[in-house]
């Protein structure tokens, strides 16, 4: 089960006229952790989405193991899981229902899905919280119950876009671990970030500036 | 500042509009509540008022006044008089003369009992023919009483005899008149029962102008002041007072007093107070739902701003500048929406009149209204500021997320609040008394009750709805878990499920009540018609109308001859064909006939040509004449006259009546002195020759009686089979010439039935009454009843044969009636006017009942019905703008779903679910407190007038949650997500 997500020459923007990124080519591969860097706006996010289908790009294209993705559900359908910036988290629920219901939805049995969702939330610490509602967690906790789901979810890319923002010290460790176990068990693993320290345990860098990227570390 | 207000309207577009009409329907319905509530005191006062009979809108003074220098100035100065004590100019005063007296043909063998009226205008209110009288011995002549003097055509004279005029009169007929079919309703005649002319009544007034009395050389005479309430607009305060002053002037001056003023006065504030009941009910429903609702939505439109304004406090943002942030868009919507409000309640009240009423008359905005409405505005304000403080003071952080706040201890204790008041009110009606059967205050505790049902769901959705989600989760049921979910922890679900409860239960209770009152008012129509149809007739004698529903419906199966009286103390006597009861409903015919009409002497019928009075005079005296008065078969008066010649000695008087070949009832003969010296012994027939009586049977004691008004005067001797009667009268200036042997062919004291408590037929409070006119007659109350068809509340039932034949006149003053039974057929009042009525009016239960939920609780109910209706319309506002403020969350959270891989038809699904979730759950839980308030309101439940509108109601506002759920799932449909939706 691995795979290589690759992006190649995309321009892509939020308005047909204007693109926030030209041009870009990176290769995320499976076992590997690249981060994508840059200062605030630079289009990490913007990026993130181009490889998780929800972004289509005006030209050049993204691409698994050869197969373009055509959009959200075929990256889904492929297993490109995606830690969105602001958690994605559906506040009416609680961190264990919404690690439940996705997995549900992506077709684990709910038993199975059961007991996925108290490892994973185990695994991030926070499974005393998988009770509460959303809105009743901290902001961390939060970021964390969003990454125990894309964690639960053992997709063969992993997309996550600034998920130790708002963690501590520890947590950030604990986080990048289970990032780099995520690799470590064969995903392609891109984490957004502007957190050098995060950055740095990464095996690439991509690095964004005005719209361009330039591979600081790695292979290309 | 404005700027910042006007651009956090324009933020949410749909939500502040969806205020601002929530803040219109809220002004509107505290405008148009006073509004409506006068309008329909009005109404009901008119309406009062326009069915009020005559004589219950006026004051009718008679006075013996003498004549000093002239009548008119005599008649001036009664008037002036009375005027003095009733300065009112709402009054209208007509000022008259209405003598008695007796009008003759030139044989004197004619005669009717016309009183001599002077009334001016009285021309415009018959149907002339011929001229007005002008001058003096001038006279308008009804054409009944013409052709019973015997006098065809204009310019005959005729001879009338003035009570208390030795002098007769020579009258010249200059015009005969016909009564105007409505004469009964015409308050120009006040009522007086002498004086209003009615069709085929022989002793209709005769007219003349004052010219007539002021050449007649009389000593006194009867002047009448009659004062009349020409229009609704009537001080009523006023009339107690003016009641007083005239009864005080009537003792001081020797006044004859009469009036039905306090039957009026009674029936408008019986039906004001039943107004006052039932109106502010349904008001006060309608104001607590729209201020409710209102600061609801306030509430999540300041929950959809806290953001902006947490984040304000962030940058320091001036206290008073974010005070405007929050607050000042709600206000400011409202306020704008005040005057659109105002009007939108005048318009509303305005459409109301004009449909309801048929009112077309001005509708002033008045200042109770307008008051109303600030209240309102108030209110609303103080409540949207109220919460939006709450919803502000929460944690910074949680603002700044978004967080809704947990439940608040104020609102436990409003629940509680209103839980009490339910109880206390369902505590009233298991317990309380029964005395009130007002649909209106019925209402109060079921919507309490059901108020305190949608609370109480409230408080139990979430629960529920958490473990259902919770468990449909578990099991891997996405949909069904998720739309749980919603209906959990959806910020406003449980206001919504709270709303549907209260929206469905009222307009379940109002349609009740609705199709109650209306049943309540065909049975008061028919309790106060007496039958399914009633009609007004006119007829020359109560025995005419008797014979003639007997000619139409021979068999007695649907047409019951009934005459109407106003008794003194308040009462209403109904003079029914007993044995013909059955054609109005509940009553036991037989008994009752055994009761009112038990069988008495038979009565004396002449079939013949002459009727032969065997007399012996002891000695000689002048000529008497006596006349012999009768019924003929068809119930016309026949009278004819004989003289007793002077010589001592047994004597035949023979009395030619020709018209009684198929047979008369002798009812009296009449001396115009004492005879004193007559004895009489025998009575025959001839043309067939034919003994009526002779004898003892002659000479019984039992068989004859004295006429009422005499009953001290006259003294009947009967003994050696001989009877005579002698007249000593007991105040020599009132002479009477009408000194009358009457036949005994009636029960004394007359049998009546009464509605009343038990113990009337024991004791002798009800022992003597004037029934249809005169002195008192005695009476005896054989039977009581709770209520008596026709005149449920104050009723007297007498049989009509004997109480006429007791009445000593053949004069028809008396409402005249004919009550069709169900049985009655399609040409049932051609057959009544073929047998000789002449039809006044056509009452129908239908049409009284319709009158009826026009008045009272009718009215009320109105503003009920308005209420439940609006209340649905604000439920509906409330939806949508929960849904609007909602809107972009849910997409936000169901987007991010989508984009976690919950599947497009899944999202779609739960997206549908949302509100439509909501309200679709609600409606259980509102059908069991529909039942509940139901059964506290002793609903009858007509299934087919209560399911329609609750069907409407449902099914709107699953529309209206639809339609909000479907904005949302297409904002979440775009396809394969290759952009940012939602935003
Ligand atoms: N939905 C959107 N519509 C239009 N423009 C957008 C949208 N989202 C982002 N942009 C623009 O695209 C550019 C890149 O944004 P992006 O969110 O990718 O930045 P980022 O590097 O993730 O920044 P940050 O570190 O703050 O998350 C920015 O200039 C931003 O204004
Ligand atoms: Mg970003």
């Amino acid at each position: 089960m691995s795979a290589t997500l690759a992006v190649e020459h995309i321009t892509v923007g939020y308005t047909s006229d204007s693109a926030v990124l030209r041009d870009i080519s990176v290769v995320a591969r499976a076992g590997e952790l690249l981060a994508v860097t840059g200062s605030s706006g630079a289009g990490k996010t913007t990026l993130l989405r181009a490889m998780a289908g929800s972004l289509r790009p005006s030209s050049g294209s993204v691409t698994m193991d050869g197969q373009p993705v055509r959009d959200r559900d075929d990256a889904i359908a492929r297993r490109i899981v995606w830690m969105p910036q602001h958690n994605g988290l559906a506040p009416i629920l609680t961190a264990g229902e919404n690690v439940h219901v996705i997995l549900v939805a992506n077709g684990t049995s709910p038993d199975d899905a059961r007991r996925i969702t108290a490892e994973s939330l185990e695994s991030v610490g926070l499974a005393e919280q998988a009770g509460q509602l959303v809105e009743e967690l901290s902001g961390g906790q939060q970021q964390r119950a969003a990454i125990a789901r894309g964690l639960a979810l053992r997709g063969v890319v992993v997309l996550a876009d600034e998920v130790t923002s708002e963690l501590d010290a520890v947590n950030r460790q604990r986080v990048l671990d289970l990032l780099r176990a995520e690799a470590r068990r064969g995903a392609a693993v891109v984490l957004a970030t502007h957190d050098p320290e995060a950055a740095a345990v990464c095996d690439a860098e991509l690095h964004l500036t005005d719209g361009t990227a330039e591979l600081v570390r790695g292979k290309a | 500042m404005l700027r910042l207000v006007l651009a956090a309207l324009r933020y949410r577009g749909g939500a502040t509009l969806a205020l601002f009409l929530l803040g219109v329907v809220a002004v509107a319905a505290g405008v148009a509540v006073p509004l409506y509530t006068m309008a329909a005191d009005r109404f009901a006062v008119e309406s009062e008022f326009r069915h009020a009979a005559p004589v219950d809108r006026s004051i009718a003074i008679t006075s013996q006044t003498p004549v000093i220098d002239s009548v008119e100035y005599s008649l001036q100065t009664l008037v002036t008089e009375v005027r003095e004590s009733a300065p009112q100019q709402e009054l209208t005063a007509i000022t008259g003369i209405l003598n008695r007296g007796i009008a003759l043909d030139s044989t004197q063998e004619l005669w009717s009992a016309s009183p001599l009226a002077v009334r001016p205008g009285a021309c415009e209110h018959v149907r002339m023919t011929g001229k007005c009288p002008e001058a003096a011995n001038e006279a308008l002549v009804s054409t009944s009483t013409l052709s019973r003097l015997g006098l065809s055509g204009l310019d005959g004279e005729f001879r009338y005899n003035l009570a208390g005029s030795p002098e007769p009169l020579i009258l010249r007929v200059v015009g005969s008149y016909e009564p105007e079919l409505n004469t009964d309703r015409d308050s120009f005649w006040a009522g007086r029962p002498q004086l209003v002319p009615q069709p085929l009544r022989v002793a209709n007034p005769v007219f003349t102008p004052i010219q007539t009395f002021e050449t007649a050389d009389v000593e006194s005479i009867y002047a009448t002041v009659d004062l009349v309430i020409t229009g609704p607009d009537w001080p009523y305060e006023q009339l107690g007072d003016l009641r007083i002053d005239m009864t005080k002037a009537a003792a001081e001056n020797g006044y004859e007093l009469n009036d039905g003023l306090p039957f009026l006065l009674r029936n408008i504030q019986q039906a004001r107070d039943r107004l006052r009941i039932s109106a502010p009910l349904g008001a006060v429903t309608l104001l607590l739902l729209a201020l409710a609702i209102l600061i609801l939505a306030a509430g999540h439109l300041a929950r959809g701003r806290q953001r902006e304004n947490a984040l304000g406090v962030l940058r320091g943002t001036l206290g008073r500048h974010r005070f405007f942030l929050m607050r000042g868009p709600t206000l400011v919507v409202l306020l704008i929406g005040a005057p659109f409000g105002a009007a939108a309640g005048w318009l509303l009240v305005r459409a109301l009149t004009l449909t309801v009423f048929g009112d077309e008359g001005p509708l002033p905005m008045s200042w109770q209204a307008l008051a109303a409405g600030g209240v309102v505005l108030f209110l609303a304000m103080v409540g949207v500021v109220a919460t939006e403080r709450s919803r502000r003071s929460g944690p910074l952080l949680e603002a700044l997320r978004g967080v809704p706040p947990r439940q608040r201890r104020t609102g436990l204790i409003l629940d509680f609040v209103v839980a009490a008041l339910a109880l206390a009110a369902i505590g009233q009606t298991l317990f309380g008394e029964q005395n009130t059967t007002s649909a209106g205050v019925a209402l109060a505790a079921p919507i309490l009750a059901a108020v305190t049902l949608g609370l109480l769901a409230t408080r139990l959705v979430r629960p529920t709805a958490t473990l259902l989600g919770g468990a449909r989760l578990r099991r891997g049921r996405l949909v069904s878990g998720l739309a749980a979910i919603q209906l959990a922890r959806r910020p406003g679900a449980a206001q919504v499920v709270a709303l549907v409860v209260i929206c469905v239960a009222l307009v379940g209770l109002t349609a009740d009540a609705w199709d109650r009152t209306a049943r309540e008012a065909t049975a008061q129509a028919v309790a106060q018609l007496g039958a399914q149809q009633v009609l007004t007739v006119a007829a020359e004698s109560r025995p005419a109308l008797l014979a003639a529903t007997h000619k139409a419906d021979p068999e007695g199966k649907w047409a019951m001859a009934v005459s109407r009286a106003r008794l003194g103390h308040g009462r209403t006597m109904i003079a029914v064909d007993t044995a013909r009861l059955g054609v109005a409903s509940g009553y036991d015919t037989a008994q009752l006939l055994r009761q009112l009409h038990p069988p008495v002497n038979a009565p004396i019928v002449v079939q013949g040509t002459g009727l032969v009075l065997e007399t012996t005079l002891l000695e000689a005296v002048a000529p008497t004449p006596v006349t012999a008065v009768l019924l003929g078969p068809d119930g016309a008066t026949v009278t004819a006259t004989a003289l007793i010649a002077a010589q001592a000695g047994d004597q035949a008087v023979e009395i030619p009546v020709p018209a009684c070949a198929k047979g008369c009832r002798l009812a009296w003969f009449s001396f115009e002195r004492s005879p004193d010296e007559i004895q009489l012994k025998g009575l025959r027939q001839s043309g067939p020759d034919k003994v009526l009586l002779t004898g003892p049977a002659m000479a019984s004691a039992a068989r004859w009686r004295a006429s009422f008004d005499l009953a001290s005067e006259v003294t009947i001797t009967a003994k050696d089979d001989t009877v005579s009667l002698r007249y000593r009268p007991a105040d020599t200036r009132r002479i009477s010439r009408d000194i009358r042997l009457q036949v005994a062919d009636a029960p004394l004291p007359l049998p009546v039935a009464v509605v009343g408590p038990r113990e009337l037929e024991e004791t002798q409070e009800m022992s003597a009454d004037s029934l249809f006119t005169g002195v008192e007659r005695p009476i005896a109350v054989v039977r009581t009843f709770d209520s008596l068809a026709g005149v449920p509340a104050d009723g007297v039932l007498v049989d009509l044969e004997y109480t006429d034949r007791i009445a000593d006149s053949v004069d028809n003053a008396a409402e005249l009636q004919v009550w069709l039974g169900p049985a009655a057929p399609d040409d049932a009042i051609d057959r009544l006017q073929a047998a000789g009525l002449v039809l006044v009016r056509a009452d129908s239960v239908a049409e009284r009942a319709a009158r009826g939920r026009l008045s009272g609780d009718g009215l009320g109910l109105r503003l009920q019905l308005i209420a439940a209706a609006l209340a649905v319309a604000l439920a509906l506002l409330a939806i949508l703008v929960l849904a609007d403020t909602d809107r972009r969350n849910r997409v936000a959270e169901l987007v991010s779903l989508r984009e976690q891989g919950l599947s497009w038809h899944r999202v779609r699904r739960v997206a549908h679910a949302g509100y439509l979730g909501v309200v679709v759950a609600a409606l259980p839980v509102a059908l069991v407190a529909c039942a509940v308030a139901w059964w506290l309101a002793k609903a009858h439940l007509s299934l087919f007038s209560v399911a329609p509108p609750l069907l409407a109601t449902a099914l709107v506002m699953m529309a209206a949650a639809w339609w909000a759920d479907h904005r949302v799932a297409r904002a979440v449909a775009a396809p394969g997500l290759t952009a940012e939706a939602g935003q």
